[in-house]
């Protein structure tokens, strides 16, 4: 050892902020270095004052030298050496201080290794001391800084050992000269950062070994890289660090890698900085969204330098390059190591980690307590006499009573069937055209891409999530309810017991039962909805990204439940009102400004990210109070203002829920219970109101009652508060008092609620079962009409209802309908609905021929059929038989019809066959595109448009002037448009609504170490 | 404060359940479409003529067996049918049909609208048989029915008929079931809108033996009425009747018998407690010792049953038989009667019918029957049409018709009744499970 001469080299910038404790350590170092030579890169601080004061020869520079230079340029002044190979260079930064034995633990290491061309410190964190920031370094192949250390990773010595690795720190680097002068030193054209890893990997392939000694420690405040000084290097644009590190970092990594791994490493690159830079936009970052495409901009635009970088490694490269992979982390490492980080941050966010609890006094201590014996001998039986975990319980048991017949792939009620993967779902939305009915070129709505989204937790199978969610659905009400229960009471098993009666709600029930898919999810929100709201008198304080998070929500809302928006309008309407009232009635107030420019925000925000679909409320206002997927009936007033909204699948009348009777008590309360009861009323007779309202749509010409089920769901919520409120502590309070009506009405509701839970559960686990919605297996067509791709068949169908059967007819395109399609099934096409009408009460001599006309080449008339109907289509002519079956019976329309229809100019008729979009026309005439006309429609022969007119049946005909191939297609440019806009709103409400992301400069000392 | 909150909710509540439940706010219902569907007449063949008794020369009709598809005015309340079948729209009014073979034969039967199922429980497919079998496709498309007879041996294997669009076709009786005396068909249809007529001649050589149309039955019942038997007395004494039987189901039937007649409710020697084999023509003998007049017979089974009796007559002299088949609890609806004067038998446990006679000179009268087990109506000659009304419960009748050519039998059941059918509405829920 004593062989060894160590010329420490000291590079400072500006560090007068960490200089005297790193001088101290030098000073203070065991075995000391034989020279100390300090360069100084221009320090406007006071750095140049301590070295000298400190006695440390001094090389001052110009300030926009690199840090490599600098070594270069202070080993450059070192005396030349005969036993290079005992010549060390330490290289030391001025924000890295060192333990006593560091460089000592340094030599003895490499003294017994003589392979080591370098060899680092373990760096601890400059504040924390025990947070572990490197034990060498490596480098992702996205030009990530690899430590394969986990986040934050507390030091207890579980990485200690000599390690080989790629590369070390350069702060505290124990270099052998040789070893640098043969490599050249550090490369010029890395200034700053990454010039260690570029190092180690220059060392490695020269066939020298690279060592972290885990001995020797090191406290880095990683001034330049946390922002906590500026970078003045000549390379560095713009004084920006992420800029230059990302630079280097690909400039590293193309320069060392192998020729072949080249085209991978550059998409790799260019796609991890495009992901990046997205990442810091959301993070409302684009500095350092800008840097990261701007580092590999720079690169890009000088190739020469990495090809004379990539030449002047090869003269230095005796091994291959294989030898360098091993410290290359692998990808299944970084996935690995980006999951954990991801679970780590969503656990921190929902299971914060327990405070310690501060032993303030020795007498606080047990000494008796032996450590060794768990503090709990409870059972975990016990977990069962938790409240929410019992009512947990005992809800899983009713909802696997409940949804016995919910099992599998389900449909029914409003909830279509759902279609084979999300994809199906994101072609929906995307599409302009649909092959529904006669052909619909409405607009799909945005929920349907989110369920597309949100399949993807079952791996895009539609119909497994939409199971698993109405399974679920109940366990997520009582969950989400109970924590915004437990905030108004102490009592756990209040909130536990409330959250349940929210759980079993009657909107809840009837949400599940009917398939009110939308209902359901505003039923689970509605808990985190309402706190958003709390200070909404203080709305004018509302920062801009609450507001946007909360318009992006009502947006949510709104798109799963369109009355929504209609709730918001009251709300607002309502607020507008009494702010003008306050501002005395002087709409140029700034308050009443300030506040009403905040409900614009709101309401138009979610109507915006609707668009173009929410536009329709101009047109057709009953929107505001339909309901997605297929219509289904209410249930009346009378039923809702007992707080069930009726129709299939929703509790019996005797089953009355104590909803009602808590508002109107609790309307008279005089405690805080009072403030939801009166919006609780509100709702609750809105609910009524709204319920004797009657709609039509979505695929159906018939009016039917409209559901208030949210109107009804905030009413349930708000009086479930209420009632927690009143509950509270009620106890004591109606011990102090004579037997008064408070006693009476709280008896009374709760024999109501007791009453009720009893008759909800066991219909439940009854006749609750038999819902609407249910497991479907069965398809409705038979399946030989399937075959024939997109043929249409005119499918009448028999319901009972009161006691009569009623017969339903839409148009099948060869499949059933799927989620999302109703909601954008065209109306009924009057011919078409007069010439079903002739099928069924005789008077059909023509319905074959309309039918024809419009493409439809099979009645279908389903089980249980009706023999007059039967008879009647018999005996119309023009329809033929092909198959009587338990299906049901079909008929096929005798003239020849399809899609395409073409008529020469003497008249005479053919169907054309068509291969996806193109088909061939044999002469000259006009041909006719059986779908619905849309201004959309086009098609072209021989790259010209064809002229294209309405024909009295409203189907788009286009004139053909000449045989020969065609094209039809129907232009979506304007969907496109429209989704556009969609992603530019969604993403912009998003930004907005994120927290932002902190630069490095504004993260506290403690949190960086 | 607390007086002025309670005051308020009491008013809004009260006012939006007012509003709620007065406003008319119109919930489509679903719309059905009422109507009488056309009736179907048989066609008239070789040698027979036909007459369908109407109520108007304004009736609408149309003949199978054209291309066209126009229905036109009779111009006759009596309409003579000269070749193919009648389909007649005379709404709520049953068309009565008077089929005769001059001086051989005759019998009466009602057109009635296309039904989902027939059975004929009479004729014979001997060596005496010449009756026939007609099947009627009034639609527009081509009909498949399945035809089935069963004979004193058992079911025989149905048998598939495709009638062409608007015509008919005939099958001879002998043909269906070679050599059985006994006979009864169901007819099925699977396609179509099909009416059977079954026709029932028989003759031994170039001796006729009489003839008839024998009424088809919708169904089997446990409970069969048979209103209108006519019991001849001739010098050899009372004319024999023969109930024929057939159980269609997989299991034996017990069956119990009552006459009812004017000479009192009694039950007929031999068949109450008789079990009928299941899928075989069973003929029972009934030799009732009574007076002249008609009888009605009631028998009531534990299985359902079909069931006719077999009449020899003889008619201002003319001797000829007649097949009184089953009758359905008589419902309020009304027969067209011009040219033919029945006599209507009504029976049941408190018979009371109310009759409105229209006269063929447009004036009307009605007519209050009211007895118990049975009671018999002449008809007047000059009546055109017959409605029943005010009918009570469990009553059932028919009508008997002579002539010089024979006799016939009409079981008072409507040929068209008011069927409603909802009227489809567009709804793409019919497209999900």
């Amino acid at each position: 050892m004593s062989t060894q001469r160590v010329s420490a080299i000291l590079v400072v910038h500006d560090g007068s902020t960490w200089l005297p404790e790193v001088v101290t350590s030098l000073a203070t170092q065991t075995r000391g270095p034989d020279r100390i030579i300090a360069v100084d890169t221009g320090s406007v601080d006071t750095s140049a004052k301590l070295l000298k004061g400190a006695r440390i020869p001094t090389i001052s520079l110009d300030r926009e030298i690199g840090f490599g230079e600098a070594i270069s340029f202070a080993v450059g002044q070192l005396p030349p050496t005969s036993d290079s190979q005992n010549e060390w260079i330490w290289v030391l930064h001025d924000d890295c201080a060192f333990a006593k034995d560091a460089l000592e633990n340094l030599l003895s290491t490499v003294s017994e290794r003589p392979n080591v061309a370098m060899a680092g410190p373990k760096l601890l964190g400059w504040h924390d001391r025990t947070h572990l920031l490197e034990v060498g370094i490596s480098l992702a192949t996205n030009g990530a800084r690899w430590t394969g250390l986990e986040q934050a990773e507390y030091d207890q010595g579980q990485r200690d050992g000599v390690h080989e690795v790629l590369a070390v720190s350069t702060a505290g680097a124990l270099i052998r000269r040789d070893v640098y002068e043969e490599l050249g030193g550090f490369d010029k054209n890395l200034e700053l950062f990454r010039d260690d890893v570029d190092f180690g990997w220059r060392a490695r392939v020269a066939g020298h070994s690279v060592i972290v000694v885990t001995d020797a420690v090191g406290y880095h405040a990683q001034a330049a890289a946390s922002e906590r000084r500026t970078v003045d290097v000549k390379g560095a644009l713009l004084h920006r660090p992420l800029l230059l590190d990302r630079r280097n970092a690909a400039y590293v990594l193309l320069a060392n890698a192998s020729m072949w791994a080249l085209p991978v490493l550059s998409l790799q690159l260019l796609a991890g900085a495009l992901f990046r830079s997205v990442g810091y936009l959301f993070a409302k970052l684009p500095g350092y969204a800008s840097d990261e495409l701007l580092a590999i901009l720079t690169l890009i635009i000088h190739p020469t330098e990495l090809l004379a970088a990539r030449r002047a490694r090869k003269k230095s490269r005796f091994i291959s390059g294989a030898a360098v992979k091993a410290f290359i982390p692998s990808r299944f490492q970084q996935i690995r190591s980006s999951v954990a980080r991801a679970f780590d941050s969503l656990r921190e966010s929902i299971i914060p980690d327990r405070e310690v609890t501060v032993v303030n006094s020795a007498l606080e201590i047990n000494e008796d307590e032996d450590l060794l014996t768990p503090s709990s001998q409870r059972s975990w039986l016990a977990l069962f006499t938790r409240p929410i975990i019992a009512m947990a319980s005992a809800l899983v048991v009713i909802t696997l009573l409940w949804s016995r017949n919910r099992l599998g792939s389900i449909s029914g009620g409003a909830l279509a069937m759902a279609p084979e993967s999300a994809q199906d779902l994101f072609k929906l939305y995307i599409a302009s055209w649909h092959d529904i009915g006669m052909g619909s070129g409405l607009s799909t709505p945005v929920w349907v891409p989110i369920i597309g989204v949100a399949s993807f937790l079952t791996f895009g199978n539609v119909a497994a999530f939409i199971s698993l969610f109405f399974l679920l659905a109940p366990l997520a009400l009582l969950f989400a309810a109970h924590r915004y229960l437990k905030s108004f009471t102490s009592n756990s098993w209040l909130a536990a017991g409330a959250a349940l009666l929210y759980a079993l709600s009657p909107v809840a029930i009837s949400a599940v039962n009917s398939g009110r898919l939308g209902l359901l999810l505003f039923l689970i929100l509605l808990p985190f909805t309402l706190p958003l709201f709390k200070n909404w008198a203080e709305i004018h304080t509302w920062t801009v990204r609450r507001l946007s998070a909360i318009a992006l929500l009502a947006g949510l809302l709104a798109a799963f439940n369109p009355s929504v928006i209609l709730v918001l309008l009251g709300i607002i309407a309502y607020s507008t009102t009494r702010d003008f009232i306050a501002a005395n009635k002087n709409f140029k107030d700034a308050l009443f400004l300030q506040r009403a420019t905040r409900y614009v925000t709101l309401l138009l925000a979610p109507f915006l990210l609707l668009a173009p679909a929410s536009f329709e409320v101009f047109i057709r206002p009953h929107l505001l109070i339909s309901e997605i997927g297929f219509t289904v009936a209410g249930g009346g007033p009378n039923l809702a203002i007992l707080g069930n909204p009726g129709g299939p699948g929703s509790l019996p009348w005797w089953s009355i829920s104590p909803i009602t009777v808590v508002l109107l008590v609790t309307y008279f309360s005089s405690t805080a219970a009072r403030k939801f009861a009166t919006p609780g009323v509100i709702f609750l007779l809105s609910g009524a109101l709204v319920s004797a309202l009657v709609i039509s749509g979505n695929g159906s010409s018939s009016t039917t009652r409209a559901s208030a089920g949210v109107f009804l769901a905030v009413a349930t919520l708000f009086a479930i508060a209420a009632a927690v409120i009143m509950f509270d502590k009620i106890k004591s309070r109606l011990e102090q008092s004579h037997v008064n009506y408070r006693h009476i009405s709280i008896a009374f509701v709760l024999l109501l609620t007791v009453g009720y839970t009893a008759t909800s559960t066991f219909w439940l686990a009854t006749a609750g079962s038999d819902s609407p919605v249910r497991t479907t297996q069965t398809q409705i067509l038979p399946a030989f009409l399937a075959i024939e791709k997109g043929a249409k068949t005119v499918v009448i169908r028999p319901y009972r209802q009161k006691g009569e059967q009623t017969l339903s007819y839409y148009i099948s395109r060869g499949r059933e309908v799927t989620l999302g399609e109703p909601d954008i099934a065209p109306r009924d096409t009057a011919i078409i609905s007069r010439a079903i009408e002739g099928l069924v009460d005789n008077t059909g001599v023509t319905s074959s021929n309309i039918l024809s006309t419009y493409g439809i080449k099979y009645v279908f008339l389903k089980n249980p059929v009706s023999q007059d109907v039967v008879q009647t289509i018999d005996g119309l002519g023009g329809f033929t038989r092909t198959s009587a079956t338990e299906a049901g019976i079909v008929w096929k329309v005798l003239k020849d019809t399809g899609r395409v229809k073409f008529t020469n100019y003497s008249g005479r008729e053919y169907v054309l066959e068509s291969k996806g979009v193109r088909t061939f026309v044999p002469a000259p005439g006009s041909l006719m595109l059986t779908e619905t006309y849309s201004d959309s429609w086009q098609v072209f022969q021989n790259g010209y448009r064809l002229a294209k007119v309405e024909d009295s049946n409203g189907l788009p005909t286009f004139g053909v002037t000449e045989a020969g191939e065609i094209s039809i297609i129907h232009d979506g440019r304007a969907r496109r448009a429209w989704i556009s806009f969609f992603i530019i709103a969604l993403v912009t409400l998003t930004v907005l609504a994120l927290p932002g992301g902190r630069r490095k400069a504004e993260i506290s000392d403690k949190e960086i170490s | 404060m607390r007086n002025q909150r309670a005051l308020i909710l009491i008013i809004a509540v009260t006012a939006v359940l007012f509003l709620s439940n007065i406003l008319n706010f119109t919930v489509s219902t679903n719309r059905f479409n009422e109507s009488y569907p056309a009736v179907v007449c048989p066609p008239n063949t070789s040698g027979l003529s036909t007459a369908i008794s109407l109520t108007s020369p304004n009736t609408l009709a149309r003949k199978t067996g054209s291309t066209s598809m126009k229905s036109t005015e009779v111009g006759f309340r009596r309409y003579a049918v000269a070749a193919q079948s009648a389909v007649i729209e005379s709404g709520k009014v049953t068309p009565l049909v008077w089929q005769v073979r001059k001086g051989v034969w005759a019998g009466a039967i009602a057109c009635s609208a296309p039904a989902s199922s027939q059975w004929f429980v009479g004729a014979s497919a001997d060596i005496t048989a010449k009756g026939s079998l007609h099947i009627v496709n009034s639609g527009l498309g081509r009909a498949l029915v399945e035809v089935t007879v069963f004979t004193e041996n058992g079911e025989l294997a149905p048998r598939s008929v495709s009638i062409r669009a608007n015509s008919y076709t005939s099958l001879s009786l002998a043909s269906l079931a070679p050599g059985s005396k006994k006979i009864a068909i169901s007819l099925l249809p699977r396609a179509g809108r099909i009416n059977g007529f079954l026709i029932d001649e028989r003759g031994k050589g170039l001796t006729s033996l009489g003839g008839d149309l024998i009424n088809p039955t919708k169904e089997a019942t446990t409970k069969l009425q048979i209103p209108a038997i006519p019991q001849q007395v001739g010098r050899g004494g009372t004319t024999p009747h023969t109930l024929r039987l057939l159980v269609p189901g997989d299991v034996d039937a017990r069956i119990s018998a009552e006459i009812r007649s004017t000479d009192g409710t009694f039950a007929p020697v031999g068949i109450t407690d008789r079990v009928i084999a299941h899928k075989k023509v069973i003929e029972l003998p009934m030799d009732i010792t009574m007076a002249a007049g008609k009888f009605a017979l009631h028998i009531t089974s534990d299985q359902p049953i079909l069931g006719s009796v077999f009449s020899p007559t003889n008619a201002q002299g003319k001797r000829d038989f007649v097949w009184s088949t089953a009758a359905q609890d008589l419902t309020e609806f009304t027969m067209a009667t011009t040219g033919l004067a029945p006599i209507l038998v009504f029976t049941g446990r408190d018979v009371r019918v109310t009759l409105e006679l229209t006269f063929t000179n447009g004036k009307s009268r009605k007519i209050k029957v009211a007895e118990e087990d049975i009671a018999t109506f002449k008809v007047p000659d000059s009546v055109r049409s017959i409605a029943f009304t005010g009918i009570s419960k469990g009553t059932s009748g028919a009508a008997l018709i002579a002539s010089k050519s024979g006799y016939g039998y009409v079981p008072l059941n409507p040929g068209s009744e008011l069927t409603k059918s909802s009227v489809p509405a567009s709804n793409i829920r019919v497209l999900n499970p």
